[in-house]
């Protein structure tokens, strides 16, 4: 034992720097938080276009993103896109086909719906209000008082990126699934540049915006997945609209529901691309870091960031280099107030500075895996008479190898409280036995239990309470000289708990803690015997002369546990 | 003796680049250089993007700053800001512009960080020396300073010169 913690805490510290080797080698595309411009297109292929209808609707209900500015096509485009696609060559099957692309791209411009989507996107009202809101400079008196041109560098920064979601519906799998596909396609620069033309602002002279000119722009891929999604799956989360819409969507036949989660699945994609992703600068580091970042931005509580330093190498390439991730203490309201900033906590420090990017790393879930040791008492006279064996086991058996699975949500969101989890386990407990005749009676222990865990961070490490309860499983099973048997608790056996535990975060999404704990298990008043096919039922009253020279009353499934936790934090699949 | 020898060679080596190096850090003048001029505000300010370079960030944001009023003034920042000496003023003016840049708070009364303090991660570079390159909207009252620098008769006033 003494050899094995050494030999442990070295591994750690090998393993963590591999990661933060890897992670330092990540690279991050340059670029501030900007809203970005969205069209949703929902398109149904020919087998599933009567339900076009519930994805043009499922946009209207649909929570919106603070990500973006969703602008709304008018209907009949997209039911002149939705005929042209049902006679088009497009191929469901392989979505990623570069034909697929060459076919959209096509349709978008001959319908016109790309010159709709850019007059949306670059409606001149629309950029005032955001060059207003970007406005973070003494400009905000400048403008009162003079002309302002913007140059295409800022008409760029406010546009922020034209995209178009092309969401498509293909009907219901064998396994009750929705299928489709989703193009999200963006609109960039052409190889000669913007064309623009320019105009005045009707509601403010003082501004000049530039127009895009529509006619030589080019439409590139941004990512192109199939979907294979549970209809109703996505309402279970804690999205407030959502919710409200569950009764609503439990009238809808199963096929209808599939249209609404393909469409719907648009903005949990958004979220795991690199182009949506939220993006601030750290600008203050009294008490933790402060970004440029909040209410207006979507940003919520305990949402993860990591943290990146824009350096320059020696052959003048830039790269941005990672230097360690941080959490949302609080989120500012910098909805009217433009110059508020967010504080954030430290998970994994950095010697962090004034200007560096920070992006934001979504995190749905945490998985853990965990092997351990639990205390038990299982006393050797158990089932003694049963095989004229005498006692099952050589000494009373008291100790136990376990392994766990357990995933958990942070409720932060939901109740306001940091790092604050809800989760569900379960294990199986293997007790050390030594048997004393030729017949193996193995033991084993399933406890399933639910627990609220809180954690406290104080940097790269912290030190977590969990409560739970659950209930507990002992069986017993082997082969004697009268047959096949096996014993099982008979009813639920519940059980409660609390354990503490000290977790390092080796990285921004895998954590390793040591836990230690007490389980009370309520004793099992009843057992179920098989044997050779026939099943008995021994109970603590009925049987209590048996019970009690099997002493079950000395049974304990509960007690101490230690063990060894990975935790590993998955995004939104 | 030989070691006399060696001594006396790296006291030499030592005083020849400690010379240079306490020269470039002596100097006022900002190192960087590079500034583009954004726009003229009301006839009076000149905005520009000035890059500083520095140890830290408010060395880079001092090092900028001074940039956009060294470009101001002197001239040679890309644009149409331009600067208000001609080229007889400055070769004639190089001891006073250095001693200009002296003395901060002086320095200071002309140049402004347009964006309080705020920086853009954008415009924030490591560089491989470890030093900070940060690049700073700044905005300078050049109607002050020209009054001033006729005052001072570092620059003629043209208007009246060529009356």
């Amino acid at each position: 034992m003494k050899r094995i913690i050494p030999v442990l805490v070295v591994s750690v510290i090998m393993f963590t720097i591999f990661v933060e080797f890897v992670y330092s080698q990540n690279q991050l595309g340059s670029g501030t938080f900007n809203k970005k411009s969205i069209s949703i297109l929902p398109i149904t292929s020919p087998s599933a276009s009567s339900y076009h209808n519930q994805m043009k609707q499922a946009i209207v209900y649909m929570d919106k993103s603070a990500q973006f500015d969703y602008n709304y096509i008018r209907e009949d485009y997209i039911n002149s896109f939705q005929s042209l696609i049902s006679k088009s060559n497009i191929k469901f099957s392989s979505p990623e086909s570069s034909d697929n692309m060459v076919i959209l791209s096509k349709l978008l411009k001959e319908t016109g719906i790309i010159k709709e989507i850019i007059e949306i996107a670059t409606n001149t009202d629309t950029l005032i209000k955001r060059y207003r809101n970007s406005l973070k400079t003494e400009q905000v008196t400048a403008l009162s008082k003079q002309e302002i041109s913007l140059s295409v560098e800022d008409w760029e920064k406010l546009v922020g990126g034209i995209y178009v979601g092309i969401p498509i519906y293909t009907g219901m799998n064998d396994k009750k699934e929705a299928t489709g596909v989703l193009f999200w396609l963006k609109i960039v620069k052409p190889y000669d540049g913007y064309k623009f033309t320019e105009e005045k602002s009707s509601k403010d002279s003082n501004i000049i915006i530039k127009k895009l000119d529509p006619s030589n722009i080019i439409l590139q891929k941004v990512l192109v997945k199939k979907l294979e999604l549970t209809p109703g799956s996505d309402l279970s989360g804690f999205d407030t609209r959502g919710r409200m819409n569950i009764e609503l969507e439990k009238s809808l036949t199963p096929q209808e529901a599939g249209a609404r989660i393909i469409t719907r699945s648009i903005l949990s994609i958004a979220e795991q691309t690199e182009d949506f992703k939220q993006r601030g600068t750290i600008q203050d580091l009294e008490d933790g870091p402060r970004v440029d970042l909040g209410k207006k931005e979507g940003l919520k509580l305990d949402q993860g960031f990591k943290v990146f330093e824009n350096t320059v190498d020696n052959n003048g390439k830039t790269k941005f280099v990672y230097k360690g991730f941080i959490r949302v203490d609080n989120v500012a309201d910098n909805t009217n107030k433009i110059d508020a900033k967010s504080s954030f906590y430290t998970i994994i420090p950095g010697s962090f500075e004034r200007g560096y990017s920070v992006v934001a790393h979504p995190q749905f879930m945490d998985i853990s895996l965990k092997a351990g040791y639990k205390s038990v008492n299982i006393p050797k006279e158990m089932f003694s008479d049963l095989f004229t064996l005498g006692n099952i086991y050589k000494e009373d058996v008291t100790n136990t190898l376990a392994a766990e699975l357990s995933a958990s949500f942070n409720l932060a969101q939901l109740v306001h409280i940091h790092q604050l989890f809800f989760g569900a386990s379960g294990s199986y407990g293997l007790p050390l036995t030594k048997s004393t005749s030729s017949y193996t009676f193995t033991p084993s222990i399933i406890d399933v239990e639910v627990f609220l865990l809180k954690k406290f961070w104080f940097q790269r490490f912290n030190f977590s309470l969990a409560a739970f309860g659950g209930t507990s499983i002992f069986s017993i099973s082997g082969n004697s000289d009268v047959g096949e048997v096996k014993i099982k608790t008979d009813g639920l056996t519940y059980s409660v708990g609390g354990r503490a535990s000290l977790e390092f975060a080796i990285s921004p999404d895998l954590n390793l803690a040591l836990d230690a704990g007490y389980k009370y298990v309520l004793s099992p008043t009843a057992f179920k015997l098989t044997i050779a096919g026939t099943d008995y039922t021994f109970d603590k009253v009925t049987n209590s002369t048996t019970w009690n020279s099997w002493k079950m009353n000395d049974l304990r499934l509960g007690g101490l546990n230690f063990g060894l936790r990975f935790t590993y934090s998955i995004p939104k699949l | 003796m030989s070691k006399i020898k060696y001594f006396i060679l790296f006291a030499f080596i030592i005083n020849v680049f400690g010379c240079g190096a306490s020269k470039r850090l002596d100097s006022n003048l900002p190192i960087s250089k590079e500034v583009s001029c954004i726009e003229g505000i009301s006839s009076k300010d000149y905005k520009y993007l000035a890059w500083g370079i520095g140890s830290d960030n408010d060395e880079a944001e001092t090092d900028a700053l001074k940039a956009a009023l060294y470009a101001a003034m002197v001239g040679g920042g890309a644009g149409e800001c331009t600067g208000l000496m001609s080229a007889e003023e400055r070769s004639k003016s190089v001891e006073e512009v250095e001693k200009f840049f002296a003395f901060e708070n002086q320095w200071r009364n002309y140049v402004r960080n347009s964006t309080t303090g705020r920086i853009d991660s954008d415009k924030r570079r490591k560089l491989s020396d470890g030093s900070v390159k940060l690049g700073v909207e700044a905005v300078v009252d050049v109607l002050k300073l020209k009054e001033d620098l006729i005052k001072a008769g570092i620059i003629k006033d043209k208007l009246k010169w060529g009356d």
